[in-house]
């Protein structure tokens, strides 16, 4: 079989060489302090913003990375890419999962890096998926669902500013996510046709995990803390209508996952 | 009584002020001397029976007749003269007229000292605009107005604004000004604005959205200025490159202040006065609500310049400056964007734009207090070319400033506060040539020694060239 | 299972395959594997589809557009080999199909609609030909901006250059290439012997892009190093449209004929085009002369000139000329 899955692209996905020596695989000191930026968690943070911080903060837990967090009303806007969470490594930065996997493993810390390549191909698909389904679902439920909009994400998104920011900016918001969705063609989705379609995306998790106890063999993997930075949030968020903690407690492996994880890193 | 020739007395006052706009007319072409007849004006009386204005179509009448009811008062030829001429120049400065005309006559039913006056006003378009350049400091922009000159009737002006700048700066605003008491001296303005700008010295770009409304008085000594403004500002970094601290004050904010400014302007020419001074001191209370904070800072500027001329055809010109920022929070910081800056080829000569100060990754970071003085010696162009039209634009100087930017400690004692704000001053001195552009901007280019430079500044010296309307 | 037959609109084909659209090969795909009895319907025109685009399709009134949904009332009616796939397959099925969504078809529409070559080189015209007057006219353009939006606010923005961006995209879809070439490794098709849905969309995306004659196509290069890919999407090709393939090759017999003949056409087509530039700078200048000459800038002056000395003329001393001269603009 010839595949074009040569050395370079491997490491494309699991970058484990050292920078600028040319020696061989060996994990670079990381001597810089590791500082994770994202909004306020209790007062102001919204669904899908969550999902993200959790899932970088469990990704560092398992690689044992040593980090701080530090809360900021304007992450957001600080960060280089417009979106949180994104962490500062002496003076880089560095924002949202992918990225920081990828530097993270370009200074030896991957958490695939014994994996067979045929997994890590599908892992990498299952993150596309959650990408595509649950962030999907997670901003068309904070942003588009009338009851949750007013109730709980207008209020969380303009609680750090004075009046008139704090329905300005709100306003604003919604109508840039209600743009995206639109190009994404969610928009004319329903509730009932959002929360099928994660359905399936759980119940397609739900088997990949099967009893095991990570998705990726005996050890943690990027896909187990991305599903339980979702899972997490959507297994304990109060929203008007509980749209999705019902859908969560029907798959009883990816509650107990969530669990596992939380009291083995968290705590 | 006839026509009546008026002819100019030869003594100074009146030709000085000369009115322009005053028809007189004059049938009788005296030929021989002994018909000439010499007339005292302040010794005719007037009595004044009709005062007719012509032209009128959408002011309104009540502030037209404030302005000529004095003149039947007026008892002699050479009062009303006057008062008519300062009726004219009040009401073109109120803008509610574009020209005025004047017309003084005998009235038609001949009663003994009876004349009439006639004012024909030119009122203006109700419509106007115009595209024109402005020059702000070390920036040009293209500005496209449209504006309506005394839109209700009683001098009021609105106008829209739409400006784009060299600096990938552009916004739009909306000025609706109104003279009070129907003095053009006194006014209320209020603006609604949008305006993007970057500032690539500090690595930034910042979106302003504000209204402002202030009020204008004179007394005495100056003219004060009393405003009030609130802004909705949206700072983001402006490359990748830009350093942590500067954008780590990325966000929304919204800025609330009161500022009061006091000026007393007595020179001659704005841009290269040869006599005379001006004095600006302001003072602005900010009431500040940045994320969950709340900041009050008071801040307090001083522009002073004075100019005298020597008998050479010198002028001599010193300066000072100098700002100082408080918070009554100590813990809370102020924004970048409110802070003071120091350096340019129009303030600190000798340095970069803002160049002068903390920096971070060549980020200028800006501070809470500075101070900048100045001496210039002005001097026509040698061997004078072109005098008298050209050549009188031009100017040589020389040069020395002197200045200083830091953020200042309150709780030391008095001494190591004096010592660190002038130990730690930068100077320099130069020479060079400056243009003044019509009164508006005034253009140097010169050659700078820096003399002293701190930790961290960016010294230009050598040949530096500015252009703006704000200058030290 | 259905007694009304089903119909299914899709865009018309080219360069040997079915369609030229990615979701309608996938469609076309699934339905040939399956075995739907399928009525399918290849046209240019999409006035009556209800979003605009293709495919459609249409049975027993309802009519269903995406992809997906085409896909899940196909297998709820019991079509296709999906149901043969463990949990854990379909499982894989989905994750899949959403990486193809996120990290190929933003290349894919990058590619067809956002780089300039190929747009006015293939995409446009082939567009402008298949859809009929007067939607030719707005309906590419309209197309191109939704592929823009698609493209720049998934994966560009505010703060990333167009060229980051496109290079972001491109990187994004070779690894996806490069998954799908790992999944699919030694195996006849993704999940064994038998088709799925999966290679259904798979082809989809991939046969245009190695197919069709697009300039700049780094994806391409790509593919091409990918044999198990394109040895999957070359046997659907000859298991499923040994038709469309024929008729290619017909085609390309025909223009090897015509390009022969072309190129004496060619030689003879040149005082043609000689000739007509000439007609056109002649009818221009004569344009321009009337309208200077009606507009006053050019005067014609003519002015008696007479020869012999007359009494009359003698004192006035008139010479008949005609005089041009260029007068001002005239307000």
């Amino acid at each position: 079989m010839s595949s074009v899955l040569d050395q370079e692209n491997i490491d494309n996905l699991c970058v484990d060489v050292s920078e600028a020596s040319g020696t061989s695989r060996e994990q670079q000191k990381w001597s810089e302090d590791v500082i994770l930026f994202q909004p306020y968690q209790v007062e102001q943070i919204t669904l899908p913003d969550y999902a993200q911080c959790l899932a970088v903060e469990a990704f560092l837990r398992m690689t044992g990375i040593i980090f701080r967090v530090e809360q900021r009303t304007n992450a957001a806007e600080m960060s280089p890419s417009g979106k949180v969470p994104f962490i500062q490594v002496g003076s880089q930065l560095i924002a949202e999962f992918e990225p920081i996997v990828k530097f993270a493993a370009s200074k030896g810390y991957c958490l695939c890096k014994d994996k067979p390549e045929q997994a890590v191909a599908e892992m990498w698909a299952y993150v596309s998926m959650l990408d595509n389904i649950l962030t999907n679902a997670e901003l068309y439920v904070a942003w588009m669902v009338p009851d949750v909009l007013a109730e709980v994400t207008k209020p969380r998104y303009g609680c750090a500013y004075p009046w008139p920011l704090n329905w300005i900016l709100p306003w604003l918001k919604q109508r840039e996510v209600q743009h995206l969705m639109t190009i994404k063609d969610w928009a004319s989705k329903s509730l009932g046709e959002v929360t099928g379609e994660v359905r399936v995306c759980l119940r397609a998790l739900s088997e990949k995990l099967d009893k095991n106890k990570f998705f990726l063999g005996p050890t943690p993997s990027e896909l187990d803390a991305v599903v339980f930075g979702h899972i997490f949030i959507l297994q304990t968020s109060k929203l008007p209508g509980s749209p999705f903690n019902k859908l969560v407690s029907q798959f009883d492996n990816l509650g107990n996952f969530c669990k596992r994880i939380e009291s083995t890193y968290f705590f | 009584m006839g026509a009546v020739h008026a002819k100019a007395p030869p003594s100074g006052t009146l030709r000085d002020s000369q009115p322009t706009g005053i028809k007189t007319t004059s049938t009788f072409a005296p030929k021989k001397d002994d018909n000439v007849i010499k007339l005292d004006i302040d010794k005719i009386p007037v009595r004044v029976q009709r005062i007719v204005v012509d032209g009128l179509t959408r002011t309104k009448d009540d502030i037209v007749i404030r302005e000529i009811r004095p003149l039947l008062n007026a008892k002699t030829f050479d009062e009303l003269v006057h008062l008519s001429y300062n009726a004219k120049v009040k009401m073109e400065r109120l803008g509610v007229f574009k020209n005025v005309v004047i017309a003084i006559d005998v009235s038609k039913d001949n009663r003994e000292y009876g004349y009439e006056v006639l004012f024909e006003v030119q009122e203006f378009r109700r419509i106007d605009g115009g595209i024109h350049t402005s020059i702000s400091n070390n920036d040009g922009s293209l500005d496209f107005q449209l504006k309506m000159p005394n839109i209700l009737g009683r001098g009021e002006r609105f106008s829209l604004d739409y400006t784009v700048g060299t600096k990938r700066t552009h916004g739009y605003s909306a000025y609706f000004k109104k003279p009070l008491n129907n003095n053009p001296d006194i006014f209320f303005g209020s603006t609604a604005y949008q305006f993007h700008g970057e500032y690539p010295w500090s690595g930034y770009k910042q979106t302003d959205r504000g209204i402002a409304f202030d009020l204008t008085f004179p007394t005495i000594l100056g003219s004060h200025n009393i405003q009030w403004e609130g802004v909705w500002r949206d700072l983001r970094a402006l490359t990748r490159d830009t350093s942590f601290s500067v954008r780590e004050q990325a966000g929304h904010s919204l800025k609330s202040s009161l500022k009061h400014t006091f000026t007393i302007d007595t020179r001659d020419d704005p841009i290269l006065p040869t006599v005379g001074m001006l004095w600006r001191t302001s003072q602005v209370q900010f009431i500040f609500r940045k994320h969950f904070s709340v900041l009050d800072i008071e801040t307090f500027f001083n522009f002073f310049y004075y100019n005298f001329p020597s008998y050479l055809g010198q002028i001599f010109q010193m300066s000072l400056a100098g700002g100082l920022m408080r918070t009554l929070d100590p813990v809370a910081s102020v924004s970048i964007s409110d802070r003071f800056f120091l350096g340019g080829p129009l303030t600190l000569r000798g340095f970069n734009l803002k160049g002068c100060g903390p920096h971070s990754h060549d980020n200028a970071l800006g501070a809470e207090s500075y101070w900048l003085a100045a001496a210039h010696l002005y001097s026509p162009l040698p061997f004078r070319p072109g005098k008298g039209r050209f050549g009188e634009l031009f100017k040589t100087h020389f040069f020395v400033n002197a200045g200083n930017l830091g953020n200042l400690d309150f709780s030391g004692c008095s001494k190591s506060f004096l010592c660190r704000v002038c130990v730690k001053m930068r100077w320099s001195y130069g020479c060079g040539i400056v243009l003044c552009m019509g009164r508006i901007a005034r253009l140097e280019l010169n050659y700078v020694v820096p003399m002293r430079v701190q930790k961290g500044d960016k010294a230009n010296p050598g040949l530096q060239f500015g252009i703006g309307i704000q200058f030290l | 299972m259905a007694s009304e037959k089903m119909k299914l609109e899709v865009w018309k084909g080219d360069w040997g395959l079915p369609s030229v659209d990615p979701h309608c090969l996938a469609v076309l795909a699934y339905c040939k594997y399956s075995g739907v009895p399928v009525d399918v319907i290849k046209t240019g025109n999409p006035w009556r589809s209800p979003t605009g685009n293709f495919p459609v399709l249409r049975h027993k009134g309802e009519s269903y557009c995406k992809v997906t949904d085409i896909f899940s009332y196909l297998r709820k009616e019991h079509w296709g080999s999906d149901f043969e796939l463990s949990t854990k397959q379909s499982a894989d099925v989905i994750a899949f199909s959403a990486l193809l969504e996120e990290k190929l078809l933003p290349a894919l529409l990058h590619l067809w609609w956002m780089d300039d070559k190929t747009f006015i080189d293939v995409t446009r015209p082939w567009y402008s030909r298949a859809i009929p007057f007067p939607l030719s006219l707005f309906l590419p353009g309209r197309t191109q901006k939704k592929a823009e939006l698609r493209v720049n606010l998934t994966k560009g923005g505010e703060y990333i250059s167009e060229m980051e961006t496109e290079a972001k995209v491109y990187k994004e879809a070779k690894e996806c290439l490069n998954l799908l070439s790992h999944k699919l490794g030694d195996k006849q098709y993704m999940f064994g012997r038998l088709p799925s849905s999966l290679d259904a969309l798979v082809f989809g995306y991939l046969a245009p892009l190695l197919k069709a004659p697009l300039p700049n196509n780094q994806l391409h290069n790509h593919l091409i190093q990918c044999d198990n890919l394109c040895r999957l999407v070359n046997d659907v090709l000859v298991t499923f449209f040994p038709v469309d393939l024929r008729e290619m090759e017909e085609k390309k017999k025909k223009e090897q004929q015509q390009k022969s003949k072309n190129v004496t056409m060619d030689n003879s087509e040149f005082p043609h085009r000689r000739r007509n530039m000439f007609l056109a700078g002649i009818f221009a200048l004569t344009t321009m002369a009337i309208y200077a000459w009606s507009s006053g800038l050019i005067q014609i002056q003519i002015s008696d000139l007479d020869p012999a000395p007359s009494p009359d003329s003698r004192t006035n001393g008139k010479r008949s000329q005609v005089a041009v001269e260029a007068g001002g603009a005239q307000s």
